[in-house]
């Protein structure tokens, strides 16, 4: 695709305002979220003043908005025991075409900040459709505080 | 909810192509088969609230707040 052709789409978030987002950042989560299984399309935003954490943001509900990170950036060894039928399902034939991220629980207080490792997004990124897996693998949990951790 | 009683051995169909087999009884616990589509997901029930509880805990991203974790993160 040429750069002529790249497209935009435009919506509110009740937090964010109005947001634009390309057309090659929109994902499909065809199940939905655990708790939130009829919002299917959302937008992946990065700002530069935000960074390293990006935006998972709903395109169907206005209220509706995550915050995740890669956690190799501060788990470097972050290795989830993800099942082949869950990749399966992605279309996801060799790791070229994944990319893990997880949610991050925001918090006034920055140490209180957690990041749920138990339930990453695995996202193809050739079909940009994405699912949230729920892991059997008991290391990991879905409250891992960020800035007690050691640096990345 | 349906409540069906089964012995070991014994199984519940779902639909045209959900099984369900009680595998075996020890004491307290019960082992149980699960035959789905891979496009079917099966989890232990409190996992799946653990994860449904802490999104929705999640769900709400602030602008302010995820600026400041950025700085308070680039500083540490």
């Amino acid at each position: 695709m040429s750069e002529a052709e790249v497209q935009t789409v435009t919506f509110h978030n009740a937090k964010f305002g109005e947001v634009t987002v390309d057309s090659r950042d929109l994902l499909e989560f065809p199940y939905g979220l655990p708790g939130f299984e009829r919002f299917k399309q959302y937008g992946l935003i990065e700002v530069e003043e935000e960074a390293p954490f990006l935006r998972l943001l709903s395109l169907d509900e206005p209220r509706l908005g995550f915050v995740i990170l890669n956690p190799v950036l501060i788990w470097p060894d972050y290795n989830p025991d993800i099942g082949r039928e869950d990749l399966e399902g992605l279309g996801i034939e060799k790791v070229e075409q994944l990319a893990i991220y997880c949610i991050i629980t925001l918090s006034d207080i920055p140490q209180n900040v957690t990041a749920n490792l138990r339930g990453p997004i695995c996202i193809n990124t050739d079909t940009m459709k994405a699912k949230q897996m729920i892991l059997v693998d008991e290391r990991y949990q879905t409250k891992h505080s960020i800035m007690g951790s050691q640096a990345g | 909810m349906l409540v069906l009683t089964r012995k070991a051995g014994e199984s519940i169909v779902i639909g045209s192509d959900i099984r369900v087999t009680v595998l075996e009884m020890q004491g307290r616990q019960i082992r149980i088969g699960i035959e789905a589509p891979s496009d079917v997901s099966v989890h232990r029930g409190e996992v799946y609230e653990r994860i449904r509880e802490e999104n929705e805990l999640a769900a709400n991203a602030d602008q302010q707040q995820l600026k400041s974790l950025s700085q308070a993160f680039k500083s540490r």
